[in-house]
């Protein structure tokens, strides 16, 4: 499917680039690059195997080109290119996300391809650390959406409020072949051995859904809500099982006062369930900026969104993160975190297995180019 | 980002500089707007639209980072530091939602490329104006 994807992005761009000698002009590169380092205080991984007790580059390594190109007045392609280093798997680049826009008029694009869409504030562009003043955006909310880009169409409307701007965006589309991170509680049914990081490729179809942001001189408000039905047949679930999912959330950057909030609720149904329970979780950051720095602190939770009846096991969790952000020069910057997670309930909350608490050492340099 | 560390003992000399410095935002004689304001400057220049208010589309253009005439514009236009913009920049450039505008090397090559590509709309030096261009704003 990836592959798919990228011939038919490479064959569209060379296309263009054949077909409209003078749009070579306006072709554009901008790349981004984290190189992170992180830890923890006991032998317990994150559930994703990244950070564990010996320092690893893993969770926060990547690097990014983004190409875009205006193919006239109207029509412009843009793509994504991303290599990151993950556990296991090695440092292949592919095309994360690419699509067509066209301007129907002054205030409204539509756009075809695989497009990244917004679950949360910065989940368009959540590979590039420079952009946002944490290491990781908190885990008890932008984990919970497996599923970043849709191969599919959506609108941008754009409506001028005053000094402010309102996006509607809705969206529809297909999500295939995604992979889902396979619950250390379903492991047992798969006959896999407890600790086994494994992901499960799953379908989400008729998927639907808006965005909708006010973004004024100080920060944006914004609101999201999509349905989905998901099969997994590694799993044994080939009916399609119901998924809702919405978000609330703003930032603030105000003075020198930095501030982000926000909110999701998931629910799945059936036998999906009892893979991916249904969850709702928040988070809120607060920081200040003293010229080059800026120091804040976030605290995030985690927590069930189940009802009685249902059999899946949700994931409970507690955090606290202080961090700091150090401006080196324009288009780059040093970011330092410390992270206290306690796991709630009796659950392993987002590390591998049970632990009272562990605290995460992490160190990151962000740029773009 | 090399260059942006040696200009930074220059940058110090040119702040003093800007104290009395004019900026002329210019278009070619043939675009048909006659002034602009600030706030619709900092529309088009943050890229929240892509037209001037009335439909004529103007494509912005700016100068180089750590220019006098670029730190003057960001500041008085924009109200935003070099860091602030390149944070802003790298939200709406890589979800896919705009680009910073073209960059152009200085004065003379910003009045060549608008008379040249009729709908850019570019900022100078006030002493630089000559008349192959229309002067839409100056920026005390």
């Amino acid at each position: 499917m990836k592959r798919r994807f990228l011939k038919t992005v490479a064959a569209t761009l060379l296309l263009l680039h054949a077909g409209t000698l003078p749009a070579v002009e306006n072709i554009q590169f901008n790349g981004f690059l984290t190189v992170g380092a992180a830890g923890s205080s006991d032998d317990v991984d994150t559930q994703n195997g990244n950070i564990s007790d010996d320092i690893g580059f893993d969770e926060d390594t990547r690097i990014g080109v983004q190409i875009s190109a205006d193919i006239n007045d109207r029509m412009s392609v843009t793509a994504q290119l991303l290599g990151a280093s993950d556990q296991g798997q090695s440092f292949d680049a592919t095309f994360d996300w690419g699509y067509v826009s066209y301007a129907l008029g002054e205030n409204a694009d539509i756009r075809g391809g695989k497009i990244k869409f917004p679950t949360f504030l910065i989940s368009e562009y959540i590979e590039v650390g420079y952009a946002y003043p944490w290491i990781r955006p908190p885990a008890e909310v932008y984990s919970s959406n497996p599923i970043t880009a849709i191969t599919g169409a959506d609108l941008l409307l754009r409506v001028r409020l005053g000094s402010s701007d309102l996006l509607a965006q809705p969206y529809f589309g297909t999500a295939s072949n995604e992979e889902a991170l396979v619950p250390q509680e379903a492991l047992p049914a798969l006959s896999l051995p407890a600790g086994t990081v494994t992901y499960a490729n799953f379908d989400a179809k008729n998927m639907a859904g808006i965005n909708i942001a006010l973004t004024g001189p100080v920060g944006t408000l914004r609101g999201g809500y999509l349905q989905t039905a998901v099969s997994a047949s590694d799993f044994g679930i080939n009916s399609k099982e119901d998924v809702t999912f919405w978000s609330v959330g703003g930032n603030l950057d105000w003075h020198n006062v930095i501030a982000y909030s926000e909110y999701f609720e998931r629910e799945i149904d059936g036998a999906a369930n009892a893979f991916f329970p249904s969850q709702k979780g928040w988070y809120a950051t607060l920081g200040y900026r003293i010229g080059r720095f800026l120091p804040h602190i976030t605290y995030a939770k985690l927590e069930d969104n189940n009802s009685s009846s249902d059999p899946g096991v949700a994931l409970e969790q507690e955090s606290v993160t202080g961090g700091l952000r150090f401006e080196l020069g324009t288009g780059a910057a040093l970011k330092l975190e410390v992270q206290r997670i306690e796991p709630k309930d009796g659950t392993r909350g987002l590390l591998i297995s049970p632990i009272d608490d562990i605290t995460i050492y992490s160190l990151a340099v962000d740029a773009i180019f | 980002m090399k260059s942006f560390f040696k200009l930074l003992p220059l940058s110090a000399v040119l702040l003093a500089f800007n104290a009395w410095a004019e900026l002329a935002v210019i278009v070619a004689p043939s675009v048909p707007v006659d002034s602009i304001n600030a706030a619709q400057l900092e529309r088009l220049y943050l890229n929240k639209a892509d037209r001037f208010p009335g439909g004529v589309p103007l494509k912005p253009l700016d100068q180089r980072s750590g220019s006098e005439q670029r730190k003057t514009f960001s500041s008085r236009i924009l109200g935003k530091s070099e860091t602030e913009l390149a944070g802003y920049w790298s939200r709406r450039m890589f979800s896919g939602k705009g680009h910073p505008p073209r960059i152009v090397d200085n004065d003379e090559a910003v009045i060549e490329y608008v008379i040249t590509h009729p709908g850019s709309i570019g900022y100078i030096d006030g002493d630089s104006v000559d008349d192959r261009v229309k002067v839409l704003l100056r920026i005390p």
